[in-house]
């Protein structure tokens, strides 16, 4: 990994390359009072200084409605592969974002490895972007917020200069479409000292380290906070809809309207719905709230870990800030692990 | 093979849903060749039973709309709800939460003796229905996605996932994270969360989720604003019908 | 697992063979693959079945590998089933699979084998038992105790007849609610177990059934000291995507699709969602 710094004066003509260079630039872009990650055309619209988006930029790899299969009903029964190679940057994605990437990457890549996911993901470049937390943000006690790796470049903003850590050969055709000079120990050097301010900001947190939470939940299979937490819940799925390492979908097979011809579609999909767990003959195996918000926490504290090695909760607080009962999981996980402490 | 045959009857409704459904019936299926409308007091006049596909608007709110559904029944291979008003009873049933004699006088004043009816209620309290197409009105979509799965001999889409999830997908603002009070989180969805996304909150017309969490919806409502008051009026707009009213 | 295509989600366009109807609401249809090709699979598997442009549906192969093609026991409930129920010979379904890990019949070669099958729990089952009968010689003591809602619903009835005449395996029968035209046992499929004699150290015990029915078969082979890991229970659960993705057929950690249908009960009592 090298570093460079260039002037923050410089960053129109980086997002005026890249627009020139690639078919989509995906960024961060104000929508009300919140933010989402939308295609642009030129840089005006773009603001770095957010907390979070609605949806994380997984969207771009996976998204929402997904055609993976093309077939046709005609005298030649036919299916095949919708593969969509378009070259794609995503720019300022935060750490914990980019955490995400790969974690989903380690889902979708190895085992049963999905061609729809692997043909976008190879066609994608990310620029990261270090950012600060709010009220529900967590990032802090379940990750580190200096990421070494699922990007192709990553920005640091110093105020004036911008710190670029350059992972890719790709990245670094990028950085060198704008002037720019090698980082010395001094900007290295300011930036930890701002990844430690930004480390110190965190209001919420997880008292306990998050990589022991397997240990914390054995025996609490029946803790109150189950039932708690699903007397509050709504079943909306917002939650599991706003992760940036849920991955959980449905697959359904569509008509179009002259009955010719359809497409087999992935559509996001997840746990905390109602019907996720429902078979054909009407027995729905996690019938209510409390199991499946019991299912989701085992999800990002134990399940994949036991797979996995890695938490899949990046502490983003997209769910929190979502969710209309306002349940999170570092309450959780605090009522989970306070008593461990008595 | 010959065409499908459908058909059209409304019962106590603003027939809102047929005229949105007649344009798309006609604009896409019938000029495709998939179906033949064959009763459609909106759109033709004659009546011919042998029917496919019945979709009926419109609640029930009189002694004598009964036999006639019940025909419509016996003449269908499929029966639909179509709307708010077939489905949930809709906003008929608001009446079902006062004395019905307070009602009738409300409406008829001293002639409320000459129009006779009973509590309101969806179709399927008098017939049995094969599927439904939620929503007041019905989303133009939704209805001809439902009709091409109703053809393929399929169910109609459950609906059971709530508005949040296509709202969600579609990275509108959540109207409860700006503090107004919003039903999409226990209402059916396929709708494409359309009120909330032009910053509209959902009042319900697609009917409840199965086992909605309602008094943590309650809470949440209060939390945005309403009174108890306010939200029990604000729940019954289109979820009024209780299947206790009519015993 | 085959990979029988190269992306995940494109089927491989088969052929009905047969069909073969064994109560109003179910059939047995014969599947085969393109150019000859075989499916190879372990009893227990399941393949997802697709009907083009309606839909797929997980189904159990209820036939054993040793067969010709491969047959797939079919209940009309969902739009799937609904529709290839409307289906005949000569028309083209979609195949991925086979899935899921299936029963370990070579571990079980010189043992006695205990069958309990509770309704449609009988298809996966009928794998095992048309690969132990093939392989007869392989296997000790072979017992099936199969139980039915009513005498109607019995799946297979020619050859649950045919096993009834055979020296080869002890079929034990029974029907919840008996009518005119049963004289054999009536009551819940664990009546079977009274007066029966197994040697726990050598059997394994194969359950598949309704929900309902797996506490109580599990207990009484415990009660009769068959050990937790020879006890082997093959399990439902919404499996959509058959690689271990998409979620939906989850139990605590592990995915019924890859790590299962068919669990130990060594397993199963460590997972708090599976019975």
């Amino acid at each position: 990994m090298k570093q460079f710094i260039f002037q923050k004066s410089r960053m129109k003509e980086l997002i005026s390359y890249l627009i020139s260079a690639y078919p989509s630039v995906y960024a961060p872009v104000p929508r009300g009072k919140h933010f989402v990650f939308d295609k642009i055309a030129d840089a005006s619209n773009v603001e770095f200084k957010y907390i979070r988006t609605i949806l994380p930029p997984k969207k771009y790899l996976m998204p929402q409605h997904e055609a993976l299969v093309n077939f046709t009903l005609t005298e030649n029964l036919e299916f095949k592969e919708e593969l969509v190679t378009d070259r794609q940057v995503i720019l300022g994605v935060r750490p914990g974002d980019i955490r995400a990437i790969k974690l989903l990457d380690d889902v979708m890549m190895n085992r049963n490895k999905d061609r729809n996911y692997i043909a976008r993901r190879e066609n994608t470049v990310i620029i990261g972007i270090d950012g600060i937390p709010d009220e529900y943000s967590y990032e802090d006690s379940v990750m580190d917020l200096k990421v070494e790796e699922g990007f192709d470049l990553f920005m640091t903003d110093l105020g004036n200069m911008i710190l670029v850590d350059v992972a890719t050969e790709e990245g670094m055709k990028i950085i060198n479409s704008i002037e720019h000079e090698p980082a010395t120990e001094r900007y290295l050097n300011l930036r930890e000292n701002i990844l430690n301010s930004q480390r110190e900001m965190f209001t919420a947190r997880i008292d306990i380290q998050a990589k022991l939470l397997p240990l914390v939940l054995e025996g609490k299979w029946n803790h109150p906070i189950w039932e708690e937490m699903g007397r509050k819940c709504l079943s909306c799925g917002q939650c599991i809809l706003v992760c940036p390492t849920c991955y959980c979908f449905n697959v359904t097979d569509d008509m179009a309207l002259s009955m010719e011809e359809g497409t087999r579609t992935r559509h996001w999909d997840g746990c905390q719905l109602a019907d996720f767990t429902l078979v054909g003959h009407g027995e729905n195996f996690r019938d209510n709230a409390a199991a499946r918000i019991r299912h989701r926490f085992h999800r990002k504290f134990k399940y994949h870990l036991d797979v996995f090695s890695e938490i899949f909760c990046t502490g983003c607080g997209r769910c929190w800030e979502t969710c209309p009962s306002e349940i999170n999981l570092v309450e959780i996980a605090n009522a989970l692990s306070s008593e461990e402490v008595e | 093979m010959s065409k499908p045959r459908i058909a059209f009857f409304d019962f106590a409704s603003c027939e809102g849903c047929q005229l949105e459904a007649i344009n798309f019936v006609e604009e896409f299926l019938v000029l495709l060749g998939h179906v033949d409308i064959v009763q459609f007091r909106e759109a033709i006049t004659e009546a011919e039973w042998d029917i496919d596909v019945s979709f009926v608007e419109g609640s029930i709110t009189r002694e004598q709309d009964i036999p006639r559904l019940e025909e419509i029944r016996e003449n269908s291979k499929v029966v639909i709800a179509l709307g708010a008003c077939a489905c949930t009873g809709g906003v008929n049933a608001i009446k079902n939460t006062r004395p019905l004699e307070d009602v009738r006088a409300d409406v008829y004043g001293d002639k409320k003796d000459w129009f006779p009816t009973f509590p309101t209620r969806p179709i399927d309290q008098v017939i049995k229905v094969d599927g439904y197409i939620y929503g007041c009105p019905i989303d133009r979509n939704d209805f001809l996605k439902n009709v091409q799965l109703i053809l393929q001999g399929k169910k109609t889409l459950r609906h059971n996932d709530p508005v949040c999830v296509e709202c969600r997908l579609k990275e509108n603002e959540c109207l409860l994270t700006l503090g107004k009070p919003c039903m999409g989180p226990i209402t059916r969805g396929g709708c494409g969360a359309i009120d909330p996304t032009f910053g509209h909150p959902c009042t319900g017309c697609r009917g409840l989720v199965d086992d909605p969490n309602e008094n943590a919806a309650m809470d949440v409502l209060a939390e945005n604003g309403l009174t108890v008051e306010d939200i029990k009026s604000y729940m019954t707009i289109f979820n009024a019908f209780r299947p206790e009213d009519i015993q | 697992m085959p990979a029988i295509t190269e992306n995940s989600y494109v089927p491989l366009i088969s052929t009905i063979k047969s069909v073969q109807d064994l109560t109003p609401t179910e059939k047995v249809f014969e599947v085969e693959l393109p150019g000859g090709r075989q499916l190879n699979h372990d009893p227990g598997q399941f393949v997802q079945l697709l009907v083009p442009g309606i839909g797929e549906a997980p189904i159990s192969i209820c036939s054993s590998p040793t067969d010709n093609n491969f047959h797939l026991t079919i209940r009309r409930v969902g739009d799937v089933t609904t529709a290839i129920h409307n289906m005949k010979e000569g028309d083209k379904v979609g195949i991925r699979g086979s899935f899921g890990n299936g029963f370990p019949v070579e571990e079980m070669k010189g043992s006695d084998v205990l069958i309990i099958a509770g309704g449609i729990g009988l298809a996966p089952l009928r794998s095992v038992i048309r690969y132990i009968l093939a392989n007869r010689a392989e296997y000790g003591e072979f017992t099936i105790l199969h139980g039915a809602r009513t005498p109607s619903d019995r799946l297979f009835k020619d050859e649950l007849s045919r096993w009834t005449d055979s020296s080869e395996v002890n079929l034990l029968e029974t029907v919840d609610h008996p009518d005119e035209s049963w004289s054999g046992k009536s009551g819940v499929i664990t009546t079977l177990f009274k007066g029966l004699t197994v040697d726990p150290s050598r059997t394994y015990a194969l359950v598949c059934g309704p929900p309902v029915m797996y506490r109580f078969v599990i207990l009484e082979c415990l009660g009769r000291g068959i050990p937790d890991k020879q006890i082997l229970v093959s399990l439902e659960r919404h499996m959509k995507c058959g690689l271990g993705k998409c979620g939906h057929c989850q139990i605590n950690g592990v995915y019924t699709c890859q790590d299962g249908p068919v669990f130990t009960f060594n397993q199963v009592k460590n997972l708090e969602e599976a019975l």
